[in-house]
């Protein structure tokens, strides 16, 4: 499960959080180099800024030794002349960076008298020129006796002279011969030297980086060493002339100072490690050298200033990310939740249309992305689910009717099937039972049987295919059996009938495997057809057999095809056995078939069983066999028992629902009469009877006169009595059970009612009423 | 079946030739009911000689024919019936109801 219930809230944590790693990764380096650019930066502007210092300081000295070195000439050709070397001097002064100069003479040699000349300004910047006094040795002070020593310029330590801080520069003077004469020489304040520093780059400009930079140096503190280490200029107010490096470093108690002051006076390599601590505040050392007077400038810069630089940096940087990330955050969000809301008023219709609704419009988003692309797919897919749907309602509507109909085609198709078991009744010499069990609603296998004229007429069948087709075909075959059997012809003529209306009526090459048959209730004598079935079984007198019997083929296959039929003879007693393929040809689980040998077993076990437990017996060995393999065919069993006979007349006659018919049947009982050797006058009483009993189901038995030709009149007679069974399917009515007229009334008071059936009552020797299949029947017997 | 109906002195005399079974006795109402119409025939006679056959709607033919005759103070006389006419009549109880002249 993810956390996030939303794509927008998963985008932008993702999204962010891979800027944001993108964004330490780069601030992190950005931070790096600044640190490495300050530095750098720093380490070039301060030296620039010594340099220019030191620049600064230098220029000015060099015009300080310029200047000696103009007069060195002008004073070697005046000694001697005082107010022409005092005219020198004054000239000298011409040079404000000058705060005095003198020429000191070496003292005589043989008297040791000196002379100093000295002029320097007063406050009013007035030219004052002065002999000093004959006992002032100066001849003994470092400036003249460096100078004398070396031959060469010197410039001293710084010194005071009694009001005032100041080096001097000391420039020898030689005559024509070489003979050193003495020194001129020149005194700078160093106030003046503390001014050229303070005056120096920085602080004129004011560019940006400029303001940076003054603010970077706003509290370094430049200060400037002596060749001998003493402050020439002092770092803070603390010191004076007086004190070197390492009085400073002794006095701050800072060893880095007095560590980096010997480097830089001795000139030694740049130190690595230019940081020092003073006073508790950090900063980092620059310096630069004045080579001609071996002078060093130097600048202290705290650091925590250049800290707060970086800090600021930071800072901005920081800032910079943040904001970034929150816009990013802001745009992120305001596009995925844009993109979306799509989505949501998606989720809405689809909704709907989950429910049904397959009308709803699915939001247009208004861009070309994929939330269009897939609301365009949807948009197609909801059009083909509605047309699907609708396709599939009209589908089910019309399988549903299919169904209906096939339902209503199994149940006519049953009826179309004799199912009254033990049939047909009261033919004594008969015993018939069926049974088919289609594999779907309704099937191709067929039996069918009626008793017509004394004759058994039995057909089983087998229509190729299974379902609707072979079930019409089978429905065609049985009512043409059935028309064809009222034209009395025989098993091969039917066939053959059968074959030829199949061929010209069937244009889908179905055919059909039957056996049609014959049997002669009066003699047993049995026809049979077999156009292509499987062989019935014959048990007869103790034994039974398949009947090879002749091969024809099936019907429905050759035009005009002339089908051959066996005569075989039934004794009393006989059955047979008719059944299709769907028996034999059943499989059980592992696909091995039922087949002829174990049917034949399984008729042994049962011989002697009656012939409707005997049929349902081999349906449930066939059933145990088979198990749960779905059935493939259709099973149909038919077995006929026949009983024998001692019938002299035996007819079946139909008679319609007109009176007129009374007068055939009359007719057919006297011609039966004339072979029972029957009187006329008990042969008139019979048709009067019969008469009686026909009128009485024509006029009465059906409602609304229903044309129907299903009445019937079985005549049997064994010779020494007579029995006629009326059956119709009309309402139930049981004439034994009417109310007698009371015939003792007189003519007033009587009607014709109840006369049929009190004349049938007085005729008959008995008779009998039973309602069996939704018919009547009226069975009635009279010794002859 | 055959009616021939004449009048014989004031009396009709209807002689039934066949069988009056149901499908012939519509045709034999046909001929004889239209004498029910006229009162004055009072006195019928039903020659029976050739009536071989009659079943109980045959028998509704007489039983029209007597009420009329009874009703115009007539008299219905059944003469010369077969033993098979008799017989039926003997079952049904009409032998008592009907003169019935040999």
């Amino acid at each position: 499960m993810s956390r996030f219930k939303s794509i927008s809230s998963r985008l932008n944590f993702y999204v962010t959080l891979s800027v944001l790693t993108m964004f330490a990764v780069i601030v992190g380096s950005l931070l790096f180099l600044q640190y490495i650019l300050i530095a750098f930066l720093l380490q070039m502007t301060t030296s620039w800024h010594v340099d220019s210092l030191a620049s600064t300081v230098e220029t000015r000295l060099a015009e300080v030794q310029s200047t000696i070195w103009a007069h060195d000439i002008k004073v070697t050709g005046s000694i001697g002349s005082p107010k022409a070397l005092s005219g020198i001097l004054e000239d000298m002064l011409y040079n404000e960076n000058i705060y005095g100069c003198g020429i000191a003479m070496k003292p005589d040699s043989l008297t040791g008298a000196r002379y100093l000349l000295y002029a320097h300004r007063d406050e009013a910047n007035k030219v004052v020129l002065e002999q000093r006094p004959a006992d002032y040795a100066y001849e003994e002070r470092n400036y003249f006796v460096e100078a004398q020593a070396q031959n060469a310029d010197y410039w001293s330590d710084p010194y005071n002279d009694g009001t005032k801080g100041m080096c001097t520069f000391s420039h020898p003077l030689f005559d024509h011969c070489g003979e050193f004469l003495g020194v001129l020489c020149a005194d700078v304040l160093l106030d003046s030297i503390t001014g050229y520093v303070n005056s120096g780059p920085g602080t004129s400009n004011s560019t940006i980086v400029a303001d940076v930079v003054n603010k970077l140096f706003e509290g370094a503190m430049p200060f400037v060493l002596s060749s001998g280490g003493y402050f020439i200029m002092p770092p803070d107010s603390t010191v004076d002339y007086r004190d070197t490096y390492v009085t400073y470093a002794m006095r701050h108690g800072t060893p880095d100072f007095k560590r980096l002051g010997y480097i830089m006076v001795k000139r030694q390599e740049s130190p690595d490690n230019s940081i020092l601590e003073i006073d508790q505040r950090k900063y980092q050392l620059s310096y630069s050298y004045i080579t001609k007077v071996g002078w060093t400038v130097a600048v202290l810069y705290p650091t925590d200033l250049v800290n707060g630089l970086e800090v600021l940096f930071d800072l901005i940087i920081l800032a910079l990310v943040i904001i970034s990330l929150v816009i990013l955050a802001l745009v992120l969000n305001f596009v995925v939740k844009k993109s979306t809301l799509s989505l949501k008023r998606f989720v809405a219709a689809t909704q709907a249309i989950a429910k049904g609704d397959f009308d709803v419009a699915l939001p247009d988003t208004g861009h070309h992305d994929e939330v269009q692309a897939l609301r365009d797919s949807f948009d197609e897919m909801r059009v083909s689910l509605k047309d699907y749907v609708s396709r599939l309602k009209e589908t089910t509507a019309q399988n549903e009717r299919l169904e209906q109909e096939l339902n209503i085609a199994s149940q006519i198709q049953g009826a179309m099937l004799p199912k009254v078991f033990p049939c047909p009744p009261d033919v004594p010499e008969l015993s018939i039972y069926a049974y088919l069990k289609p594999a779907r609603e309704i099937g191709g296998d067929l039996y069918d049987f009626f008793i017509r004229g004394g004759h058994l007429h039995f057909i089983i069948g087998d229509v190729s295919g299974k379902g609707m087709p072979s079930a019409m075909i089978m429905a065609v075959i049985n009512s043409m059996f059935r028309a064809l059997q009222r034209r009395d012809m025989g098993p091969e003529r039917s066939m053959k009938a059968l074959n030829n209306m199949l061929l010209e009526r069937n244009s889908t090459d179905m055919f059909a495997t039957l056996i049609v048959g014959d049997l002669d209730l009066a003699t047993g004598n049995l026809s049979l057809c077999n156009a292509g079935h499987n062989p019935p079984i014959l048990m007869q007198n103790g034994g039974q057999q398949y009947l090879r019997l002749q091969k024809n083929i099936p019907i429905g296959v050759f035009q005009n095809y002339h089908y051959q039929a066996d005569n075989l003879h039934l004794d009393a007693g006989a059955r047979l056995l008719l059944y299709t393929d769907g028996v034999t040809e059943a499989i059980d689980e592992e696909g091995t078939m039922w087949g002829e040998e174990r049917l034949m077993a399984c008729t042994l076990r049962n011989s002697g069983i009656e012939i409707e437990p005997y049929v349902k017996n081999i349906v449930n060995s066939l059933n145990a066999f088979t198990a749960d393999v779905p059935q493939r065919d259709d099973i149909t069993l038919m077995m006929v028992e026949y009983h024998g006979t001692q019938n002299v007349v035996s007819r079946e006659l139909h008679f319609a629902n007109d009176t007129k018919e009374v007068e055939r049947i009359a007719a057919i009982i006297e011609e039966l009469c004339g072979h029972l050797n029957i009187g006329p006058a008990v042969c008139a009483q019979l048709q009067l009877a019969v008469e009686e009993a026909m009128v009485n189901i024509i006029s009465y038995a059906y409602e609304n006169g229903r044309a129907c030709i299903d009445n019937l009149l079985q005549i049997t007679s064994d010779g020494t009595s007579i029995t006629f069974i009326l059956s119709d399917s009309g309402k139930p009515f049981d004439p034994t059970k009417a109310p007698l007229p009371d015939t003792t009334l007189g003519i007033e008071q009587r009607g014709v009612g109840g006369l049929g059936i009190l004349l049938v009552n007085k005729i008959m020797d008995q008779v009998t009423y039973k309602r069996h299949n939704n018919r009547n029947i009226l069975t009635m017997r009279k010794q002859i | 079946m055959k009616t021939e109906i004449t009048n014989c002195e004031g009396r009709i005399v209807i002689a039934l030739d066949g069988k009056l079974d149901t499908p012939s006795t519509p045709e034999a109402e046909a001929a004889i009911f239209p004498l029910m119409d006229d009162a004055t025939i009072r006195d019928i006679l039903v020659d029976c000689s050739r009536l071989t056959y009659i079943s109980s709607s045959g028998l509704r033919v007489f039983i029209v024919l007597q009420k009329h005759c009874i009703k115009n103070g007539g008299t219905l006389v059944l003469a010369h019936l077969t033993p098979t006419v008799q017989s039926v009549f003997d079952m049904t109880g009409f032998s008592s109801i009907f003169t019935i002249e040999p």
